[in-house]
């Protein structure tokens, strides 16, 4: 049912000012972190800068010891089954990096390959099917030096897969790229939810992660503040809808409700409302009553990142 | 067999970044003819007399100073680059056995820092010898090789310094400078104070340089080959070490850079 699951995750560490400085500071970078995702479906994970979401997925996949609380990947304890839990994972930690940059792409992939126990041909096979995938079929004789950071990122994707993992973890894998570049990406994370794979993506650009996830997590200051479907998260804040009707002609402007001037010239009806649909007909039926042509029906829904705003700055 | 494939992919991967870089492999190779050439000249100048084994004892002592000193710094470097790349993070995110994998890298790293000191070491023989030495020279290179595996087990015990100081140079630096001054590579290390004689004895350098020495320029002694063994010991302590750095630091506190 689920593929991660985590409970209490606590990591804590210890920065000292110099190496002979007696001065200590310790952050807690997460604290009491938990978390179901649920098996083939896309869970992002969002907050700002420090917030734990790195430490969170390094943790997830066993290069970090938790200091308390205790995590399940596919089923195997992070800390006690760490080589089983290594065995199903793909992961993608910084979209430009973790390659050896007088090798080719298809020579990087082979090596990634290798280590999870492929034998040279058939690791070989994978990467030049990969390489496809990602659409670096043509690239993939080119040292990784010579990568665009798109194609770098297309590349980490593929190593992600090499070992055609359960779960992926994807720690910001579209940052830095062009808008292209990016679309791409998301497409290649869409298919890897289609083909039953379960994603762990974090990254800053909420948009993203409201279009790719199906639940999100929003992770600030170690702790996971809010939690569930984009739109669960919305409706539990409280935050407003925007319905937005355009008035065709001349129409009389005696209406209840406030007129603006639209961009086509028209008068337009915006209202915030938190019950959009109730809000709509009420808005429908009046102009209806009153003989009132109606061009457009919009209604604009809150953005993730009015969520994230909302939590984060409380 | 997964083991195996582990280490061949590094093994490979390795030697085809060294390959690709040809730069330091020449460097390598090239740098102990000359700097021994200089300490030569500098030796006759001062006290008047030409003797071609001094040169050559220099040529093998700096051979094997380079082999090592590259082979410690590779080390550290090899953790160091891997941090700042994301790639040791990856690593460690695979189900690989990191002995394997070091093993692969420090083998990778003997080979070719072998090849530089072949290339050295034969044409010193040469000159110094003519043919006759060549197969002599050959059995060194073959025994330096066996004898640079307690020097895997100090690069691991640098390696695990580097992920805890972050700073590769001033650790890398450090120990070449200590290993360097004491290892008896330009000179014999009874000149030295006590104190320090006994570091390079304690070291594995000192008696890789003496083996390769003795291979070429005298005949090898049995004596030297239980010492040689004993030094072993620095393999098996360096993977220890390393193990415990990787699961009581490097996993406690990351790798990332």
């Amino acid at each position: 049912m689920h593929s991660v699951v985590c409970e209490g995750l606590v990591k804590t560490y210890e920065t000292r000012g110099g190496f002979f400085s007696q001065r200590k500071q310790v952050v807690k970078a997460v604290d009491g972190v938990s978390l179901r995702v649920r098996r083939g479906s896309v869970f992002g994970l969002v907050g700002p800068n420090g917030a734990g979401k790195t430490t969170t997925i390094k943790i997830l996949t066993t290069l970090l010891i938790p200091d308390a609380g205790q995590a399940w990947v596919n089923g195997f304890d992070v800390v006690k089954e760490a080589d089983r839990v290594r065995e199903v994972i793909g992961l993608v930690l910084a979209p430009d990096k973790g390659f050896y940059p007088r090798l080719t792409g298809f020579e990087n992939l082979v090596y990634y390959g290798r280590l999870y126990g492929f034998s040279k041909g058939e690791a070989g096979r994978r990467a030049a099917e990969l390489l496809e995938t990602v659409g670096l079929g043509g690239d993939g004789y080119r040292f990784y030096e010579e990568y665009s950071l798109g194609m770098k990122a297309k590349l980490s994707i593929a190593k992600a897969l090499i070992n055609d993992p359960e779960t992926v973890f994807l720690d910001e894998p579209t940052i830095g790229l062009d808008p292209l570049s990016a679309k791409k990406i998301r497409a290649l994370i869409s298919d890897l939810a289609r083909q039953g794979k379960t994603v762990l993506l974090t990254s800053h650009n909420m948009w993203e992660v409201e279009t790719l996830s199906e639940e999100v997590a929003l992770i600030n200051k170690g702790k996971v503040a809010a939690f569930g479907t984009p739109r669960e998260l919305k409706e539990r804040l409280n935050l407003s809808y925007i319905v937005e009707v355009e008035i065709i002609g001349n129409s009389p402007l005696d209406i209840s409700y406030p007129v603006e001037n639209g961009e086509r010239g028209n008068k337009v009806i915006k209202m915030l409302s938190y019950s959009p649909s109730d809000t709509l007909v009420e808005i429908l039926d009046e102009l209806r009553s009153r003989d009132i042509r109606i061009g457009y029906v919009k209604v604009h829904e809150p953005s993730l990142e009015e969520v994230f705003a909302q939590v984060v700055t409380g | 067999m997964k083991t195996f494939s582990q280490f061949t992919a590094v093994f490979e991967a390795e030697l085809k970044s060294y390959l690709r870089e040809v730069g330091a492999l020449v460097f390598v190779a090239v740098f102990p003819l000359f700097f021994s050439t200089l300490t030569y000249g500098m030796g006759t100048v001062l006290t008047g007399e030409a003797a071609p084994e001094r040169w050559l004892y220099q040529v093998i002592g700096f051979g094997v100073m380079t082999v090592s000193i590259v082979l410690t710094s590779s080390t550290a470097w090899y953790f160091r680059r891997g941090m700042s790349s994301g790639r040791l993070e990856y690593v460690m995110a695979a189900p690989v056995s990191p002995v394997a994998i070091l093993a692969a890298h420090s083998l990778a790293n003997v080979l070719t820092s072998l090849l530089a000191f072949l290339f050295a070491g034969f044409v010193g023989t040469y000159i110094v010898y003519g043919l006759s030495k060549l197969p002599g020279f050959l059995l060194a290179a073959a025994v330096t090789f066996f004898a640079l595996l307690p020097v895997v087990g100090v690069n691991l015990v640098v390696g695990v310094v580097t992920i805890v100081a972050k700073e590769p140079e001033p650790v890398a630096n450090t120990v070449a400078a200590v290993v360097a001054a004491t290892s008896g590579f330009a000179y014999p290390i009874t000149l030295l104070p006590p104190v320090l004689q006994l570091i390079g004895m304690v070291l594995p350098f000192h008696h890789v340089v003496e083996t390769a020495r003795a291979a070429v320029m005298t005949s090898l002694s049995p004596t030297q080959l239980p010492i040689l063994l004993l030094m072993m010991l620095y393999l098996v302590a360096g993977l220890a070490v390393y193990r415990y750095g990787e699961n009581h630091y490097a996993r406690k506190v990351g790798v990332s850079w």
